[in-house]
């Protein structure tokens, strides 16, 4: 045993399986620190949009100019305009048609609008799974490395006639590396799915609210 | 969908340089390790030599071979000095010695003489002691038989006189026991006699009762007067009938047969509560008259 016991030794010393077992780790920690940031932006840039929108939807008269802007768009909108767009499509498409009845129009927009609520949601809830499980599996992931590490350096030290405690030290220390790391990618993994999860369902609220809204204006709308 | 992927790329770009930060740091603090203090330099002792002439040395050793010399024949004429002293010494000792034998023959002369003379008076002092024992051993031997034949006397008449007396005092003594035995036995027996006259008393009154209860069981109608006859009664304690016999018969089986039914049913029949005096009723025999 050499006397450095640097973070580096103490990684490049431990058998293949844990290496491997930290090689994973690391992986599970990068990505997982990566989705973190790009949801992070993803849902700010959600809840941005959403409460533009309400504003401008509230503060406009009629809802007909409204939807050429967003229709305008270069690219596809998201959030809450996208369910705009496709309720308003919807009913608008229902309105030209004279034999259907106005009430069938409405109930089209509002199915419309549901479905493009959940694959708002679906975008939302991309990836916020594999944080859940990076979260929950990781620790055992770095235990098994440890546990593996440990069973290696007990073997090491039958073979010896006068065990000392620093001929275990160093394996043992080698192997805990591989919790550290386990935990290290668990920890931040967890409190981002809690928190995120937390976002998507309050945005969810608010786009069941908006759809409520919007489909109440629609049936005066079909009413007049 | 443009945006999209520059956010997917800054955040993966973020998250590799968040964990390179956090690999430097860890390698950086991880590199305190105790360095090893270098060996101290060990103290080594010096020889001092100093450069001498050669020729010096050699004058110096024939000065020291002188000297030598000089204490040689010094040490030969001392030796030679003391011999001719040791001889004198031995002559003037032989004189001596001879003058010292004279002296001792002369004293061992004296000495014989003197021996002599003490053997003598020792014999007369051992002779002269010898008829003083005699006599005071004659004397002495008298006094003591005579000491001794009063003692004897003596111890003889005491003995006879302890004798009569502890006689005399075991006689009185087996009288007395003798006069004590016979009153305790008087008062037993009148003991005896007045728990007896006692008892008899309450028996007599238990069989009274006994006799009226059987009485009160019994059914007179259509017998002739006078009739009576013998029963015995066995019981447990309480007074439970076990057994009633007819011992003696009165001669009309129907008086017999519903006395001992007045007996069964009279049961339990009143018997004294104490145990002692049970026993002594536990089995009754008694003449049955209504």
């Amino acid at each position: 045993m050499t006397a450095d016991h640097s973070f580096i030794d103490l990684i490049l010393n431990a058998s293949l399986l844990v290496k491997f077992v930290m090689l994973i780790l690391v992986m599970a920690s990068l990505v997982s620190w990566a989705m973190i940031f790009n949801k992070r932006r993803l849902l700010k840039h959600a809840k941005n949009e959403a409460d533009l929108f309400e504003e401008r939807f509230w503060s406009v008269e009629d809802l007909n100019p409204l939807y050429t802007r967003v229709s305008a768009k270069y690219y596809a909108p998201s959030g809450m305009e996208n369910i705009f767009e496709a309720g308003f499509k919807e009913f608008a498409r229902s309105q030209k048609q004279d034999n259907i009845d106005p009430e069938a129009g409405v109930d089209n927009a509002q199915r419309a609008m549901r479905i493009a609520m959940n694959k708002e949601v679906d975008d939302l809830e991309t990836n916020l799974s594999f944080l859940a499980t990076v979260g929950s599996t990781s620790p055992y992931i770095g235990l098994f490395g440890t546990v593996w590490g440990i069973m290696n350096s007990f073997q090491a030290l039958g073979g010896v006639q006068q065990a000392t405690i620093a001929m275990v030290a160093p394996g043992i220390s080698e192997a805990l590396i591989a919790t550290a790391m386990g935990l290290f990618a668990a920890i931040p993994a967890v409190i981002a799915y809690n928190r995120y999860t937390y976002d998507v369902e309050r945005l969810l609220n608010r786009y069941d609210n908006f759809m409520e809204e919007f489909t109440s204006i629609l049936h005066r709308h079909a009413h007049s | 969908m443009q945006a999209t992927w520059g956010w997917t790329a800054r955040s993966i770009v973020l998250s590799i340089l968040l964990h390179l930060s956090i690999g430097v740091v860890l390698i950086y603090s991880f590199d305190f390790t105790p360095k090893p203090t270098p060996p101290q330099k060990p103290i080594v002792n010096i020889v001092k030599a100093a450069a001498v002439d050669k020729k010096q040395v050699e004058l110096e050793l024939a000065r020291l071979k002188r000297q030598e010399d000089e204490k040689i024949a010094k040490a030969i004429e001392r030796q030679k000095n003391l011999e001719k002293q040791a001889d004198a010494a031995k002559k003037r000792r032989q004189q001596e010695e001879k003058r010292l034998d004279d002296i001792k023959k002369q004293k061992a002369q004296e000495e014989a003489q003197i021996k002599k003379l003490a053997l003598e008076k020792k014999r007369k002092q051992a002779a002269e002691q010898k008829k003083k024992d005699d006599e005071r051993k004659r004397k002495q031997a008298a006094e003591q038989k005579k000491k001794d034949d009063e003692r004897k006397r003596k111890q003889a008449a005491e003995q006879k006189k302890k004798d009569d007396e502890r006689k005399r005092k075991q006689a009185a003594e087996k009288k007395r026991l003798a006069q004590e035995k016979a009153l305790q036995d008087q008062l037993d027996a009148e003991l005896k006699a007045a728990q007896q006259a006692r008892d008899n008393a309450i028996l007599a009154k238990y069989m009274n009762l006994i006799q009226n209860d059987i009485s009160n069981n019994f059914n007179l109608s259509g017998l002739p007067q006078g009739l009576s006859c013998v029963i015995l009664i066995r019981m447990l304690e309480g007074g439970n009938v076990v057994e009633a016999v007819i011992v003696k018969s009165s001669g009309n089986d129907l008086f017999d047969r519903r006395a001992q039914k007045a007996v069964y049913s009279a049961s339990p029949l009143p018997v004294p509560s104490e145990p002692r005096l049970f026993e002594q009723m536990r089995n009754i025999r008694f003449t049955f008259k209504p």
